[in-house]
């Protein structure tokens, strides 16, 4: 759901638009059903309304949280997760003119200063991270003789719990779905 | 985005609580998040007060990690919180970082970056080079240089590209800054220029510059968040150390000189993060970014990022099976 903007009109008499909490893919009011006014700090005008969350909606918000990282998020290809990330970095250049106004009006920043530094900013460090995704790995460190140990990174998260990394014993190289890639070399074996 | 991304990149799932005065973009990202195909849960916006959304995170017993950029007064509450269930916690917190211009550095451009560093986005940012610490000789003429650029910049209409300084952010912020500038005078600073409310719509304030300004001042140690600046005097690479190193904060220097040496030895003793040399400000996603002490602690960006978000296991394999 998409909510548009008047950005031309800025007298009281316009539609004020209201904001809800995004819980599991769904745009929600909360729980209270209350809400709260947000400024533009140059002009002082309401420019909209946004649902208010209290400890029901986190709890609503950390459930959904912990399915998501216990579903398609952990399972997927890290480099499908990278993906995702440059496609949002796409969404958010598109609609950088968008992006900037709604900025510099919510938080009275001269638009200039969005455009030229927030905003790249944005989109360079989402870009740069989007990259790390598939490159988040763990080394094999050398012990006892017939020993592969493995040091890997198991992905964290806002409300995780321990997942279970799997390696088939006759591949050479394994990496897992969820942030975390564990590559196995056995040594007498090239790279 | 210091945030989301590295979080998401190492496939965390994510439940924020934007700045309640700020959460428009950040609710507009979540919606062009789903468009990308982020799966429904990954990332969740619950927007509402510090004090019960956020301290319904930091207390809940499922949540792994806090990551928090604010004052240090919230920041020591989320420690407390986090100890509950042990989360782990990244802290980006204030700055009072000092900008040091020696007596050899080229003025025209150190105090064009000094009035950039403090007055970008109204001085709102951790850190902003709220003190500028000039040497003897340049004293002065620092002064005098810095008030004329603060009285240059064009206030105004925050949608009009020509602008270069906006209003602050709220009307409580624009209250705490206007007190801060009453107690510089009242602690017997000199105040150049500005310092006061623009028109009586918007929270605009006038960019501030402070000079005559003594080390133990309040106005030199305490976080304004605004367009004020401090510019406090030093005698020689011990002195502008022993003050740069001064206060509770740790997050960022600058140091102005043509002389290589002195820069580097600077750098070497400065209590903070990041260190600019000849230049103010810029910060780059692929370098480590964070302080320590009321600058909070860990660092952000780079690969450095990752290592937060992710929790190692160490595993053993027998092979002779």
């Amino acid at each position: 759901m998409s909510i548009a903007y008047d950005y031309h009109n800025t007298t009281t008499t316009a539609a004020i638009p209201h904001k809800q909490l995004l819980i599991d893919g769904q745009h929600v009011e909360s729980v209270s059903g209350r809400s709260f006014k947000t400024l533009n700090p140059a002009t002082e005008e309401v420019i909209a309304t946004i649902s208010e969350g209290n400890e029901a909606d986190v709890e609503r918000a950390v459930s959904a949280a912990r399915r998501a990282f216990e579903g398609r998020w952990s399972t997927m290809r890290a480099a499908e997760r990278g993906h995702i990330l440059l496609k949002l970095a796409e969404l958010m250049k598109q609609h950088a003119d968008e992006l900037a106004e709604l900025e510099s009006r919510d938080a009275g920043k001269p638009i200039a200063a969005v455009l030229r530094q927030d905003l790249p900013s944005a989109i360079d460090t989402l870009t740069y991270y989007a990259g790390w995704a598939d490159k988040i790995s763990g080394d094999v460190v050398s012990t006892r003789p017939r020993c592969a140990d493995l040091h890997g990174a198991r992905a964290g998260r806002r409300g995780g719990r321990h997942r279970a990394l799997e390696f088939p014993a006759d591949d050479r190289h394994v990496e897992t779905g969820a942030g975390a890639g564990l590559r196995l070399h056995h040594r007498d074996e090239a790279g | 985005m210091w945030k989301l991304a590295p979080a998401l990149a190492c496939g965390c799932t994510i439940v924020m609580k934007p700045a309640e005065l700020t959460s428009l973009s950040a609710l507009r990202i979540g919606e062009l998040a789903l468009e990308a195909g982020l799966p429904p849960g990954v990332l969740n916006i619950v927007p509402g007060p510090g004090r019960v959304v956020g301290d319904a995170l930091v207390n809940h017993p499922d949540v792994d990690k806090v990551t928090f950029t604010g004052s240090p007064g919230v920041g020591r509450g989320i420690l407390r919180g986090a100890a509950g269930n042990f989360k782990r916690v990244s802290l980006e917190l204030g700055g009072k970082s000092a900008n040091v211009i020696f007596d050899d550095a080229d003025l025209d451009a150190a105090t064009k970056a000094a009035a950039a560093g403090i007055f970008f986005n109204a001085g709102q940012v951790c850190s902003a080079g709220s003190r500028v610490l000039a040497q003897e000789a340049v004293y002065d003429e620092v002064v005098e240089r810095l008030t004329a650029r603060a009285e240059s910049l064009r206030i105004g209409d925050t949608a009009d590209k020509g602008t270069a300084l906006g209003p602050v952010i709220s009307e409580k912020q624009m209250k705490s800054i206007l007190d801060y500038v009453d107690i510089g005078e009242k602690e017997g600073a000199t105040l150049t220029t500005g310092g006061r409310r623009v028109g009586d719509r918007g929270y605009y304030i006038s960019p501030a510059v402070f000079a005559n300004v003594a080390h133990e001042m309040r106005i030199s140690q305490e976080e304004i968040f605004g367009p004020v600046v401090s510019v406090i005097k030093f005698r020689d690479e011990a002195d502008a150390a022993r003050i740069a190193n001064g206060t509770a904060y740790s997050l960022a220097a600058g140091v102005w000189s043509r002389d290589i040496g002195r820069t580097q030895r600077f750098v070497k003793k400065a209590n903070a993060g990041t260190v600019w040399i000849n230049t103010y400000g810029y910060t780059d996603v692929r370098l480590p970014w964070g302080g320590a002490r009321d600058s909070g602690f860990g660092r952000e960006h780079g690969a450095q990022a990752l290592e937060t978000f992710t929790e190692p296991k160490s595993v053993w394999m027998n092979l002779n099976v």
